[in-house]
């Protein structure tokens, strides 16, 4: 018996041992990027909340003193530039306790940052690209979202979400700030002087408060809150090429041009908003039993009938497609771009007479045989604005001429 | 008799003194308290608000992330939180609170309240220090108001607006896969036995709020006013025209009186110009009638920001979509708004761009910072123009004379 129970001991328990831990090891392999991306999420969630919470408490502390002062006692606000100077300088980190925004940042880099230690996931578990995990936490979703606070496009480190997270929670407390206390500007622009005078000069708050203050005003200059948080809806030009020190290809102002083609019949402008049909069957020959062919022309007055018909027939589910306004129509124009001067999401590479699949987002198709109409009218009822896509130019043409519709739906 | 007639009149006077005095420090603290209840009320909201998404998100993380679990589990907590924010009963939501608790201490009609509507919005106000929420006019268009505030209901509005994109905002850039989650849970939810349909709405709406551009998975959301300009056009033809429709924001400038006119819907600050005589004046670089080549047109840039024009060095060359944006599609020759040609003003005398009485647009074709790339087009080096003229706009040899106006990024 003893004898038995040794052999098993040596021969089948190693075995199941060694089968215990084949199987154990894929486990932890992937559970552990797991718990720590889980930790890295919770931590975000946790200390940016804590974050913008010292920040709006530091600010409802001046405020609140400026308005007894103000709107209670019909003293002058100046009286706030002292508790306005101790509570912003809090923000700033007192003795041995570091800045607010500093401890977030370094507690969120702790969790995520595939370089510290501890940390199991990879960096493309954090940004969702090429990801190891099924479940990544996906932050390069908000690549395009932080560009409307100073991110460059794309999402590469933790240290940009981190970025992110700080510029759009701070925007949006002045905005906050903004709306509860409607005379805030006046308050900041009379106490900062005074604070200015306080010696040891405390920069940190002064800085703080004039960081607010900018935001607050937005591009004004009257004590009218004016600001925005997000991104701009104008998009760029798309010229990437650079001719000259500071012309557009150089600065690029404007939001990159971005489009998602939703595989239904329709493109959607990520900068605008706006959800545009999609065209196909490019041969030359119009076809009046395809709404959708990129060879189709109408009359000025007939694109209003053929956005009747898509809403009659419930294109992609809508009911509110409408011609363009010029603006509008102008946006698809890529001036990046060769012949025609737009997106590959309105003129892919399946384009063509036998493309006409309408959910193939490579089989998307715009002419350049002739101009796209806008609804807008120019010089007398007799001309309507367009769009040439040969060469992304617009003169304004006689209504009667027929030239192609492309149907939009949505914008804010 | 005398003593008798005057006796009332004195003691009325003697009341008035004591009465009149105490009107006015009763309404500046009736005022002062409706501006601390709308801190805290507000504060409450957006609290309230961000903590019921995030319990569900938190939910939501543990399943997803941590166990690789299908959104299942969450349902029964996210329910309950969605419920916290819409419910058959307004009352009984945060903003119902705020509202109820705002209108109290704010709203003039209400029997705790000393002070006048006047005293809240600020004009007519008979108190020296009025809370001047009419300031807000403005920016609360950005969030469904119709340009100016008149009535504490108003200003309610807003707030629960900003303040629920303010608590969307803050869970968008915490949760990047938000949207992703709660159409998974969206899902969950519609297949119950009884739709819970404050909760749908619930989730609707925080879903509308993070999805601007309404594309599942990207989240963009946008604290602010509708940017995107109109073409300006208000004339209708036909059914469904420009000038019917008038999509994008109503085009919206004021003159700065620094020698600037600020787009209060894309933010972009624009140079002035004024004395348009039909003499150019390379002296006065706002003068209207200066036409230049497309390289001299980025010289005029450079030399605005060594003059550091209107307080500020990053005065740059429109690129073309920039240019065409204050166009107004409603005017001709020139095709821009009020602030930008003030036709009764633009005359010889209208010499200072400092002066937000006059303001001057030549009816020409302006350099856009945008070259043309292809030159299959175009054999000799070309670039975007537009024309004021009319709104067209089209390619000109760079070599050519056109007119100029620098813009900066004011927000």
């Amino acid at each position: 018996m003893v004898n038995f129970t040794t052999i098993l001991r040596r021969t089948v328990a190693p075995g199941l041992v060694g089968l215990a831990l084949l199987t154990a090891l894929p486990w932890t392999a992937t559970a552990s990027p797991q718990r720590t991306l889980y930790t890295c999420q919770t931590t975000v969630a946790r200390q940016s909340k804590k974050y913008i919470a010292a920040v709006a408490k530091a600010f409802e502390i001046c405020l609140l003193k400026a308005s007894k002062l103000a709107i209670n006692s019909n003293n002058s606000v100046t009286g706030a530039a002292d508790t306005c100077a101790r509570a912003l300088a809090g923000l700033a980190g007192t003795g041995t306790t570091l800045p607010p925004r500093e401890t977030m940042t370094e507690s969120i880099l702790d969790k995520c940052d595939p370089s510290s230690p501890g940390v199991e996931h990879t960096l493309g578990d954090l940004l969702g690209s090429g990801a190891g995990v099924s479940q990544p936490i996906s932050a390069g979703n908000l690549a395009r979202w932080c560009t409307g606070f100073g991110g460059d496009g794309s999402l590469d480190s933790a240290a940009e979400w981190v970025d992110c997270i700080t510029t759009a929670q701070e925007c949006n407390l002045w905005g906050s700030l903004a709306g509860r206390y409607p005379r805030a500007l006046e308050w900041f622009e009379q106490i900062l002087p005074v604070m200015q005078n306080i010696a040891p000069l405390p920069i940190d708050a002064i800085d703080t408060l004039l960081e607010a203050d900018q935001a607050l005003e937005g591009p004004g200059n009257d004590n009218i809150p004016n600001l925005r948080c997000g991104p701009s809806s104008l998009p760029a030009s798309g010229q990437l090429v650079s001719f000259a020190p500071g012309d557009d290809g150089q600065r690029r102002t404007g939001m990159p041009l971005a489009y998602l083609d939703n595989h239904n019949g329709t493109i959607t402008d990520l900068n605008t908003g706006l959800t545009w049909e999609k065209k196909v069957g490019m041969d030359g020959m119009p076809n009046g039993n395809d709404l959708h062919d990129a060879d189709n022309v109408y009359p000025w007055i007939e694109a209003f009938n053929f956005v009747a018909l898509l809403n009659a027939n419930n294109f992609a589910g809508r009911s509110d497609w409408r011609v363009p306004n010029i603006k509008e129509l102008e946006t698809l124009v890529d001036y990046g771009a060769g012949i025609p001067t737009t997106r590959p999401e309105f003129h892919g590479v399946n384009c063509g007479p036998l493309c006409t699949d309408l959910t193939d987002s490579n089989c998307s198709c715009t002419s350049y045989a002739s101009l796209y109409w806008s609804s807008t009218s120019t010089e007398g009822p007799k001309y309507g604005k367009e769009v040439s896509f040969y060469d992304g130019s617009s003169l304004g043409f006689l209504k009667s001429v027929p030239f192609h519709v492309r149907a939009v739906y949505g914008g804010k | 008799m005398n003593r008798i007639r005057f006796a009332p009149v004195l003691l009325a006077g003697f009341v008035g003194l004591l009465v009149a005095p105490r009107a006015e420090a009763l309404a500046a603290r009736s005022l002062y308290y409706c501006q601390r209840t709308v801190v805290r009320e507000t504060s409450k909201y957006l609290n309230d608000t961000t903590v019921a998404l995030d319990i569900c998100l938190t939910r939501l993380t543990r399943l997803q992330i941590l166990s690789s679990a299908p959104v299942d589990d969450a349902l029964a907590m996210c329910l309950k939180s969605f419920r916290k924010l819409e419910n058959s009963d307004p009352n009984k939501t945060p903003k119902g609170r705020m509202s109820g608790n705002i209108l109290k201490k704010c709203d003039p009609s209400s029997s705790s309240v000393d002070h006048t509507l006047a005293d809240v919005l600020g004009p007519g106000s008979a108190e020296a220090q009025p809370l001047q929420v009419a300031r807000l006019g403005s920016w609360c268009r950005n969030f469904g108001g119709d340009g100016s505030i008149d009535s504490v209901q108003e200003w309610i509005d807003c707030l629960a607006a900003s303040h629920y994109c303010t608590a969307a905002s803050y869970t968008a850039a915490r949760y990047p896969r938000v949207l992703e989650w709660f159409s998974a849970m969206r899902l969950l939810l519609e297949a119950l036995p009884i739709v819970p349909s404050d909760a749908l709405g619930a989730l609707d709406a925080a879903t509308a709020a993070m999805d601007v551009a309404a594309t599942e998975g990207v989240v963009d959301p946008r604290c602010g006013r509708n940017d995107f300009p109109a073409t300006g056009q208000l004339s209708s033809l036909v059914d469904g025209d420009d000038g019917m429709l008038r999509q994008g924001a109503p085009l919206d400038y004021r003159d700065e009186g620094n020698g600037t006119i600020v787009d209060l819907n894309t933010g972009l600050v624009w140079e002035k110009k004024v004395s348009l005589d039909g003499v150019a004046n390379s002296t006065l670089e706002q003068d209207g009638d200066n036409q230049v080549t497309w390289l001299d047109a980025l010289q005029h840039v450079s030399v605005l920001n060594a003059n550091n024009f209107a307080g500020h060095n990053d005065w740059r060359l429109p690129n073309v979509r920039e240019l065409r944006s204050i166009v107004d599609y409603e005017r001709l020759n020139p095709a821009v708004s009020d602030p930008f040609h003030l036709a009764d003003s633009c005359t010889a005398a209208c010499g200072d761009p400092l002066d937000v009485g006059c303001s001057c647009t030549a009816a020409g074709d302006y350099w856009s910072s945008t070259s043309v790339s292809s030159t299959s087009t175009n054999s000799t080096p070309s670039a975007w123009y537009v024309s004021f003229a009319n709104g067209s706009w089209a390619q000109e040899d760079k070599a050519t004379q056109l007119y100029v106006r620098a813009v900066r990024t004011g927000w």
